[in-house]
């Protein structure tokens, strides 16, 4: 382990830390609005840093964060430094019967895709982005233009779309390590596996 | 390499390396590198023990540890040139691009650092498996000082040689044989960053080569070590690694990482072993502890440590006579 150096900020100064590094317009704005600012909150950058995509949860789901392991964390690079936001959730006392409510918005269209506002809504799912695959496992990188892209891709019958430039964050086990090219299908592959498994594991725990 | 984790209003920056000072500056104006040099009439160890052999037969023992490997606490015995050891590591090297630190202990910074991958332990809140993982391998000697040559030209004020981790330790017989390698243009302190979940074999072979150990005393009972990092023994093996490190006349600075929750039973409890040899080593303490990997599991270290927190174990670290290396002027000079 090597030594760090920690900053500390007030409120008002962490805005305005964010903000220089070209990342907290909309953070800003959005934690003026915010009542509760404990929300866990999803950011989604370009290659540039520039914040494109925020969504929302008012909880996160117990297998996304605890169960799991994984705290919710976030990448993105603005020059050497890369940021990486740590979302430690504030999960209410009902979290076995509601469902996460995820709103999310477009704050600057992006070359490859452009998604239209969705409603919050209790049958809203993420799962239209899979074209019916279910993986909570991988909802926080659901919506990453890059995947989002290749899923458009291959509805299109276009097979030979790379994947190059998602991020070199920590991708779930499934998939290979993000320096390398995909062949799209090998990644539906990966996602049909990992699906059947969890079927199994789901299946054999209610037995 | 320059990640900064932002919870809260608090941000840390991890690795920050040269590239990383405008931004540091833009954060903290009063911001600075600092740094307390060993005086022009240093000599490394590794540079005495090459023109006396003693580097070329501790390489050579090192190698011959491969075939049955306890370099480590884990003695697994493994032998790496046919399959890989608990570590989860064979006979190939693989590291991070070396790089210039500007933030250790002013006694040893900057740092030209060597992060090695793999580590002995596996602790669940490790911030390494977070960070980027773009490794490089290098099959030659000649190849790692040509990169260390390149990145030391860009900085000629570095202060040290740092091995870190992950942990350096599974990786001794290929270090020792670099540094036989070594050019003798190469004149910094040697420093050895590792977690104290170390072997008898593996210190013995780094003595009268290492100037400065710089273990992590990250637990302070059995225990909390098993839970939070799948390890037996962790006691025994650290108290017999600070004991090693310290009969090998080398300086030796003991980091503690305040972890959230666990001041009272291994922070202060490490404090306690470390007292026993307050004349013979410094300490680092570290606010820098952040929740990432699967930390999420662990509800009590799901969290950033309070200032209350930092303030009990800097505050207990006095009260039993450990010298902070912060305050050391005279580090190289005692």
């Amino acid at each position: 382990m090597s030594r760090a150096i920690t900053f500390r900020f007030c409120e008002s100064a962490s805005m305005k830390f964010m903000a220089e590094q070209g990342l907290g317009d909309v953070i800003c704005q959005d934690m003026r609005e915010r009542t509760d600012i404990s929300m866990p909150i999803e950011i989604k950058c370009n290659p540039e840093g520039i914040l494109v995509k925020e969504t929302q949860f008012d909880f996160v789901p117990e297998m996304n964060a605890r169960s799991e392991g994984f705290p919710q964390i976030r990448f993105s690079r603005k020059g050497v430094m890369t940021f990486i936001e740590i979302i430690i959730p504030n999960p209410s006392e009902n979290d076995d019967v509601r469902q996460p409510v995820v709103s999310e918005r477009i704050l600057q269209p992006t070359p490859a895709a452009v998604k239209q506002e969705a409603e919050p809504s209790k049958e809203d799912s993420l799962d239209s982005e899979f074209v019916g695959y279910d993986i909570p496992e991988l909802m926080e990188f659901s919506l990453e233009p890059g995947l989002s892209d290749a899923i458009k891709a291959l509805e299109a019958g276009k097979e030979d779309f790379s994947l190059q430039g998602l991020t070199d964050f920590d991708i779930p086990k499934a998939l290979p390590a993000p320096e390398e090219d995909f062949k799209i299908n090998d990644i539906m592959e990966m996602l049909r596996k990992k699906k059947e498994r969890e079927k199994v594991r789901v299946k054999a725990k209610s037995n | 390499m320059n990640e900064v984790f932002k919870i809260g209003n608090e941000a840390v920056v991890m690795d920050p390396s040269i590239e990383a000072v405008p931004f540091l500056k833009n954060a903290d104006e009063n911001f600075t590198i600092q740094s307390i040099r060993p005086s022009g009439k240093f000599i490394p160890r590794f540079q005495t023990a090459k023109d006396s052999g003693l580097l070329e037969n501790k390489a050579h023992e090192s190698l011959a540890m491969l075939f049955k490997c306890e370099l480590c606490a884990r003695k697994c015995e493994a032998n790496r040139f046919q399959k890989k050891g608990k570590c989860g590591l064979g006979d190939k090297t693989f590291y991070h691009v070396p790089f210039i630190h500007v933030a250790e202990e002013p006694v040893i910074n900057p740092a030209l650092v060597i992060n090695f991958t793999g580590c002995s332990m596996n602790c669940v809140h490790c911030v390494r498996q977070v960070q980027s993982k773009k490794e490089i391998h290098s099959e030659t000697a000649e190849a790692f000082w040509n990169q260390i040559s390149g990145t030391l030209a860009t900085c000629p004020n570095v202060c040290s040689l740092e091995f870190a981790g992950g942990d350096p330790n599974p990786y001794i017989p290929w270090i020792l044989t670099c540094l036989k390698y070594s050019p003798d243009s190469i004149f910094l302190p040697l420093i050895w960053n590792t977690n104290l979940f170390v072997s008898d074999k593996g210190l013995g072979l780094l003595d009268g080569l290492v100037d400065v150990f710089l273990p992590d005393f990250a637990f302070g009972n059995d225990a909390c070590a098993k839970r939070l990092a799948g390890v037996e023994g962790y006691m025994l093996a650290a108290i017999k690694g600070i004991e090693a490190m310290v009969s090998q006349k080398a300086k030796v600075i003991v980091r503690i990482l305040v972890l959230p929750g666990h001041v009272d039973c291994c922070n202060k409890k490490a404090i306690d072993v470390l007292s026993r040899y307050h004349d013979s080593i410094f300490i680092s303490i570290l606010d820098q502890y952040v929740p990432v990997h699967m930390a999420a599991k662990y509800p009590e270290i799901y969290r950033r440590p309070r200032r209350e927190e930092i303030q009990m174990v800097e505050d207990y670290a006095t009260q039993k006579g450990l010298k902070n290396v912060l305050a050391a002027s005279d580090f190289w000079t005692r």
